[in-house]
């Protein structure tokens, strides 16, 4: 991670502060948005469309959407970058479920693997760096059977209806493992979700 | 589950539906809270965002957020925090043209994330992690509550600068006519050249048929020419041979064993002696390089009256307006060739009598 570059002072704000300057009509606002959680929306977009094109178009239509959308935004209904990763995961679910009756093209070589990196900077990429390997603990810990009900709804869109006919399992099963998984999410992560808010 | 939902559990699981089916935030549950119902709403919101940090990391490529750029700056990525070379700006210029074109539409603001708060006021008590909106908005309040107070349709969207919003319907309607335009033309072109294929060949069909008739009449005009002439030549032998004191001399074999003993003629001689006509039956083909030719015996020599050909069962006819003057006989010879100048051949019909026919 990058110190405070002196040529970006947008690096400095925060999340909220630049989606304000993005409904201002900003360009540098978005693209500082942009370098901040673009690697975690395009991992998202991926992880769903296991497709790296198709992910870079998701990317682009959220992006643009923030662009077009910024006032509607609802400070009082989530952080910025819940509403960034819930914006790409309903871009990519729509995207997946329409993509289920095409063949999936081939990807090349030269889309799997970025071809530069341009590492995010400033005080929140750093937090952002910091938030997401605590996350990824925490996650880790979850018992298997936990974890999978929530890559089912949260990755592929499943109801749990359809989840607990995925995994033959009862409904309340599926019910009852999703709430404990998003139970120990919010009791091990209460500090980064303080942060977010 | 073995126990009655709890409004934490009840907030979750909304929050899943919501997240499942895009639809607003569903009421929480009366019960007793330890938090309220907003702020369990908006934790569980904060617990679904923070789920994909667990996935590593994916730095775009920079032609990701170049092309973002070029998009809704409507120029040339030039100058844009944190980005390396600028491609040139006719490539640039280019290749955002080519993103505006093919750009999906952006679709309403209504699925992208859960309304998170309960249509009831909140509690009393102040939530614990609520956003407190202490710093006044630099924007005036445009982010404000206003999708709780009116919802998603409360405010209209922001549009794009100019230059990007007024290029995408000034290049596709004019490309949509010229396609339309090149179809028509292109079925009018196919309808007109089959039209003109089918008149062609209808013309090619009318000449082979005009043709065909001009043929068959100049045939039937040869053959009315030849009938005339025949029949001019019949009206003039039976002129002839229908005068006053007009003379026939009979025509027959005369010779021990005559060629075809058959075969019989008659000289008919105009009263002028000069005009004559001949008529001749039972005379069979003349051989190969051999012709009939017929003499007039004078005082002073033996000249040709012309020659003829024979075919079985039909009448050989020979007619002509001059005839030597002191014509005493007649006869036929079979001669080479086109012809002798004097008889030479076998002798085959011979006129021994003058009748006088008055």
């Amino acid at each position: 991670m990058n110190p405070v570059s002196p040529s970006n002072p947008l690096a400095a704000a925060n999340d909220l502060a630049l989606l304000r300057s993005v409904a201002e009509r900003q360009p540098d606002a978005l693209a500082e948005l942009y370098n901040r959680h673009s690697p975690t929306l395009l991992a998202l977009a991926r992880r769903i469309l296991d497709s790296p094109s198709d992910a870079e178009e998701v990317l682009q239509e959220v992006l643009l959407h923030v662009w077009n959308q910024a006032e509607r935004y609802d400070a009082g209904r989530s952080s910025v970058a819940t509403w960034l990763v819930l914006i790409t995961r309903s871009r990519a679910i729509d995207r997946l479920r329409t993509r289920k009756v095409v063949e999936r093209t081939h990807e090349t070589a030269h889309q799997e693997e970025p071809v530069e990196h341009t590492s995010p900077e400033g005080v929140e990429a750093v937090l952002i760096q910091e938030r997401r390997e605590r996350v990824q603990r925490e996650i880790q810990k979850l018992p298997p059977e936990q974890r999978q009900v929530l890559d089912l709804a949260f990755y592929e869109g499943l109801t749990q209806s359809e989840i607990a006919a995925r995994t033959d399992l009862p409904l309340g099963t599926v019910k009852t493992r999703t709430l404990l998984a998003m139970k120990k999410l919010r009791s091990a992560l209460r500090d980064e979700i303080r942060q977010l808010l | 589950m073995n126990h009655e939902p709890s409004s934490e559990d009840r907030t979750i699981l909304a929050a899943l539906e919501a997240l499942e089916q895009g639809n607003p935030w569903p009421e929480a549950g009366p019960g007793p809270r330890d938090e309220t119902a907003e702020t369990f709403a908006r934790l569980y919101t904060e617990v679904l965002g923070l789920i994909p940090s667990e996935l590593d990391p994916v730095i775009p490529r920079p032609e990701v957020k170049r092309r973002l750029m070029a998009r809704i700056t409507g120029e040339a990525p030039e100058g844009i925090a944190g980005e390396g070379p600028a491609e040139a700006p006719e490539a640039v210029g280019e290749e955002t043209q080519d993103l505006r074109d093919s750009a999906p539409p952006v679709a309403p603001m209504a699925a992208d994330f859960p309304d998170t708060r309960p249509a009831q006021p909140a509690a009393p008590a102040a939530p614990p992690l609520a956003v407190a909106p202490s710093a006044p908005l630099p924007v005036g309040g445009a982010l404000s509550h206003e999708a709780g107070e009116g919802g998603e349709g409360g405010r209209p969207p922001v549009p794009f600068p100019a230059g990007a919003a007024a290029v995408r319907p000034s290049r596709r309607w004019p490309a949509t006519l010229a396609a339309v335009l090149a179809f028509a033309l292109l079925g009018l072109s196919l309808v007109l050249g089959f039209a003109n294929l089918r008149q062609r060949q209808t013309i090619a069909h009318l000449r082979s048929e005009l043709d065909d008739q001009r043929r068959q009449a100049q045939e039937a005009d040869l053959r009315l020419r030849q009938a005339e002439s025949q029949l001019h030549e019949m009206r003039g032998n039976l002129s002839l041979v229908a005068q006053y004191a007009v003379e026939a001399l009979p025509l027959q074999p005369v010779a021990e064993q005559p060629m075809f003993p058959t075969a019989r003629g008659v000289l008919f001689v105009a009263p002028d002696h000069q005009h004559w006509y001949m008529s001749v039956r039972g005379l069979g083909p003349a051989g190969e390089g051999q012709t009939y030719q017929l003499w007039f015996v004078a005082d002073t020599a033996t000249v040709s009256g012309g020659t003829f050909t024979a075919r079985p069962g039909e009448q050989a006819e020979l007619s002509s307006a001059e005839m030597p003057a002191g014509t005493r006989g007649v006869l036929v010879t079979l001669e080479p060739g086109p012809g002798s100048p004097a008889p030479t051949g076998p002798e085959v019909l011979r006129a021994t009598n003058v009748y006088p026919i008055v």
